[in-house]
């Protein structure tokens, strides 16, 4: 048992030793790794701090720096703002935006913590947004930044706000939640979920602001058979689109609305079906729902 | 007598055989100063140019007099006679004409325009679409890495990511190859341009040390003929690009700007540049190019020839900054001031 725990420990340390910093202490993950809004997917985090400067989430060598400027070369579009990408050790590269990078033309390289920028702010805010983004350089693919940043404050779990079947072919979808019969045959399963999660008061302020963030994973089971298992740890690239590493899923056949995944077809039998679906997010928190549905001719 | 006679014969025979032609005069003529305040006008005279400036942006007629200006509005780029922007509130893409809008394209992305074409990036420069010149989408992409440079031809698109890929595509979106320059300890792509008629491609590329790349198509790919170690390793993209249709390349190096034939480029012509150069565009009937050199808020006008000669050197302090050459107009935009110059070949 001692050994157990001493081995315990040195893993901890390790981890915790290898895991990069955030690149402010008080940083609060805002949006997820692979989060859809307003249409659009986020492939790294968002994150939100009211420290004035971000600085390096581990040693690397600079390897491209951008500062929005009408007449830069190569002045390309985004909502990015300033960033800086590091290259580090382990084939990881991270970009750190929204910053005014501290770099001129003689900056190489930036110690673990070192300032990386100022943060912008938008005028009026006392906290700044940020986006994370991770790049696996030997493997070719974007990193969910919590598999290698600390493990985020999440005492909540994520919530259902509804499950979907739709029946194949044209259809109107039914809401499993008031419906318990469904005609045997193939049916399309979507759900509708997402992490809560209240952000850290801002100075002066007695409440924090209640937010949605994207879910990491999600299992489903039909009578005990698993019909879909996704978690967001990478994507990759395929053709142009992205793709679910470890899976030969396309992000956007997966992640169709807003909060809403599609998790395939299935077929319900005629007589009882059991179909269990589980949602969690990063830090390990999952909710679970469980239908009974009965199959009739 | 006959001695003389025969010298002057000789001399106007030799002429009248091996002409020389006279040297062209170059002279450039501040012809009108414009400080930029807001200039509302519903109809534009068609024939001319939007440009943005800084915070500011606009649109002056084929005379070169201003009929519009106007504070900038988000992600505000222009070409020729078309300006796109995001509109926010709507979530969309609009595109005008000197008449108007043109149309819209729905969805959080961000225009920007190559060669006359209109091409989308999205909020996290990891993914690029085409569009045609009446808004329909041409392809869109996804990359797994930030696209950090790209440029277009007629026909083909080529896009540089941060993993050090340089990607080819044709009109359709379809690939047509890639490269991925190596010798660097690190790969990363600083800048792309491609030839207007697709028979080269130039790259800025990688980390310990930055090296430039010419590559060629051989058949149905690209594939590098010329490549150079620079000692200057700046991580950010620095000017390279093609001018006088595709004759003559130019790319910056460490030690000013550097002119060559595409088709010979290990013979280079250095112009040396304080700081760095900017806004290129080339004088075809002088064979000179004009350039703005920046370093800091020191700025320069510069007109050189590729041959390697200086002949201008215009100093001045600024931030934002433009150059646009129309016709022999050329525009100086400074600050908060449009300086229109007459260039003159004679």
């Amino acid at each position: 048992m001692r050994r157990l725990s001493l081995a315990l420990v040195v893993v901890g340390l390790v981890s915790s030793v290898s895991a990069y910093d955030w690149p402010a202490a008080d940083m609060q993950v805002v949006r997820t790794f692979g989060q859809r809004t307003a249409g659009a997917v986020l492939p790294g985090v968002e994150v939100q701090t009211l420290s004035p400067v971000l600085s390096a989430p581990e040693k690397g060598d600079v390897l491209f720096v951008f500062r929005p400027d009408t007449q830069a070369v190569q002045n390309l579009p985004s909502a990015l703002g300033g960033f800086v990408a590091l290259a580090h050790d382990d084939n990881l590269r991270t970009v750190t935006t929204r910053i005014d990078p501290a770099v001129n033309e003689t900056k190489r390289s930036f110690r673990r913590g070192e300032p990386l920028g100022d943060a912008e702010v938008q005028t009026g805010a006392s906290e700044s947004r940020h986006r994370l983004f991770v790049f696996d350089q030997q493997l070719g693919e974007l990193v969910n930044p919590l598999l290698v940043f600390p493990q985020p404050n999440d005492p909540k779990a994520p919530l259902f706000f509804d499950v979907k079947v739709f029946p194949e072919g044209q259809g109107q979808p039914v809401s499993l939640f008031g419906q318990g019969s469904l005609a045997v045959g193939y049916w399309n399963i979507r759900i509708d979920v997402s992490d809560p999660v209240t952000l850290f008061p801002a100075p002066g302020k007695e409440k924090g602001t209640e937010g949605q963030r994207g879910v990491y994973g999600v299992e489903a089971y039909l009578n005990g058979g698993e019909v879909f298992n996704t978690s967001l740890d990478a994507i990759q690239e395929k053709g142009g689109r992205w793709q679910i590493k470890g899976t030969n899923t396309f992000l956007d056949e997966v992640l169709v609305q807003d909060q809403e995944w599609n998790l395939g077809q299935v077929f319900f039998n005629q007589g009882t079906n059991i179909l269990e679906i589980v949602v969690k997010d990063f830090k390990g928190n999952q909710t679970g729902k469980t239908f009974r549905i009965l199959g009739t001719r | 007598m006959g001695y003389t006679m025969v010298a002057v014969l000789f001399v106007l025979l030799y002429l009248v055989l091996f002409p020389r032609a006279l040297p062209a005069e170059f002279t450039v003529v501040p012809a009108q100063a414009v400080p930029l305040v807001e200039t509302k006008s519903e109809r534009l005279t068609p024939g001319g140019s939007f440009f943005v400036l800084g915070a500011w942006e606009g649109y002056w007629n084929s005379q070169g007099q201003l009929e519009r200006v106007q504070l900038r509005r988000p992600q505000a780029a222009t070409s020729g006679d078309r300006m796109a922007w995001y509109d926010a509130t709507k979530a969309q893409v609009v595109v005008e004409g000197p008449q108007g809008t043109l149309f819209t394209i729905p969805g959080e992305q961000y225009p920007v325009w190559a060669s006359g074409r209109l091409f989308t990036m999205d909020e996290n420069r990891l993914g690029l679409k085409a569009y045609n010149a009446q808004g329909h989408l041409l392809w869109a992409k996804h990359f797994a890495s930030f696209v950090t440079a790209f440029d277009t031809s007629t026909n083909l698109t080529v896009v540089g990511t941060l993993d050090g890929k340089v990607q080819v595509f044709g009109s359709a979106g379809n690939p047509l190859g890639g490269f991925q320059p190596g010798g660097s300890r690190l790969p990363v792509v600083y800048n792309v341009a491609i030839a207007p008629h697709d028979g080269a491609i130039l790259v800025l590329a990688g980390v310990d040390p930055k090296r430039f790349l010419v590559l060629e198509r051989g058949g149905s790919e690209f594939r590098p003929v010329f490549h150079k170690p620079l000692k200057e390793s700046r991580p950010w993209p620095t000017p390279l690009g093609f001018l006088t249709n595709g004759s003559l390349a130019y790319y910056e190096t460490e030690r000013g700007l550097a002119f060559l034939d595409p088709q010979a480029p290990d013979h280079e012509v250095v112009v040396p540049v304080q700081g760095s150069p900017l806004l290129l565009e080339a004088l075809p009937k002088a064979h000179l190019v004009v350039f703005v050199q920046k370093d800091g808020e020191n700025s320069a006008l510069r007109v050189a020839s590729p041959d390697g000669a200086s002949v201008l050197n215009l100093p001045f302090t600024g931030r934002d900054l433009l150059l646009d050459l129309q016709g022999e107009s050329l525009f100086l935009g400074v600050d908060q001031t449009l300086l229109r110059l007459e260039v003159r070949v004679q």
